[in-house]
């Protein structure tokens, strides 16, 4: 899977493990990227401004994980 | 080598509008024109070049269609219209979990390259449930996908109708 554009942050979820955030767009929960820490936690700012102010993102999915995100 | 994001857990839940869109499949197959924006799309493609395979079967109130192209099979079946499209949709409804749908764990391993890929794709509206799946048996074994029981039906279904619409015993790949 690869890019997914103008696209809108429906709801986001996480629990007390680390860097496990999920949001849901376009129809599915995506797993953002948790590799790294910082990535995790900098998809979950971008995520929530998104979905506050119904901004449009553009993610790329890759492997399961949110890899890449825009918010316009 | 034991991967330690795999024992994280996922959403046990949906969004409250996805919610709606069970209410609205539920409605849908109580009364036919209650939810006239609810359809069911299943397309399945993949394969080498010149071995392709590409299906499509779409279900609303407002009629059934589906088609197939299979250059490995030979079989080229052009795009057909149910005639009691009403029966059929609500055949396709009945299999729909949107919960179980919604809830289910996005597929975190790769598809191998010319897998062939399905896409489950509900909506009503603005809301929309979107399952990918690996459809050809083989490369789902070799690859260790399993299908979703929930999911399994509704494809079986959707096949079955769509071997009855082209007249033919199966359009399986």
């Amino acid at each position: 899977m690869a890019w997914l554009r103008g696209k809108k942050v429906q709801a986001l979820w996480s629990n007390e493990q680390d860097s496990n955030v999920h949001g849901w767009i376009d129809g599915a929960w995506r797993k953002f990227e948790d590799d790294h820490d910082d990535a995790c936690t900098n998809f979950a700012i971008l995520a929530a401004h998104a979905k506050g102010d119904n901004r449009n993102v553009d993610v790329r999915v890759e492997s399961g994980r949110v890899k890449e995100m825009y918010v316009w | 080598m034991t991967n330690d994001n795999d024992r994280k857990l996922s959403p046990s839940g949906i969004p409250v509008a996805v919610e709606e869109l069970a209410t609205k499949v539920h409605r849908a197959i109580q009364e036919l024109d209650a939810e006239q924006d609810v359809i069911v799309r299943m397309t399945v493609s993949g394969g080498v070049e010149g071995e392709r395979y590409d299906f499509h079967f779409t279900a609303s109130s407002k009629g059934v269609e589906s088609g197939l192209q299979d250059q490995f099979s030979d079989r080229d079946y052009g795009s057909r219209d149910y005639k009691a499209p009403q029966e059929a949709f609500d055949q396709v409804l009945e299999t729909v979990n949107v919960r179980e749908l919604a809830m289910a764990k996005e597929q975190e391993f790769l598809f191998p390259p010319d897998s062939l890929v399905g896409q489950l794709l509900i909506s009503g509206g603005d809301q929309v449930i979107r399952t990918v799946f690996m459809a050809d048996p083989d490369q789902a074994e070799t690859a260790g996908y399993e299908m979703p029981p929930y999911l399994e039906k509704t494809i079986d279904t959707v096949y079955d109708l769509a071997a009855k619409m082209m007249d033919v015993e199966d359009v399986r790949p």
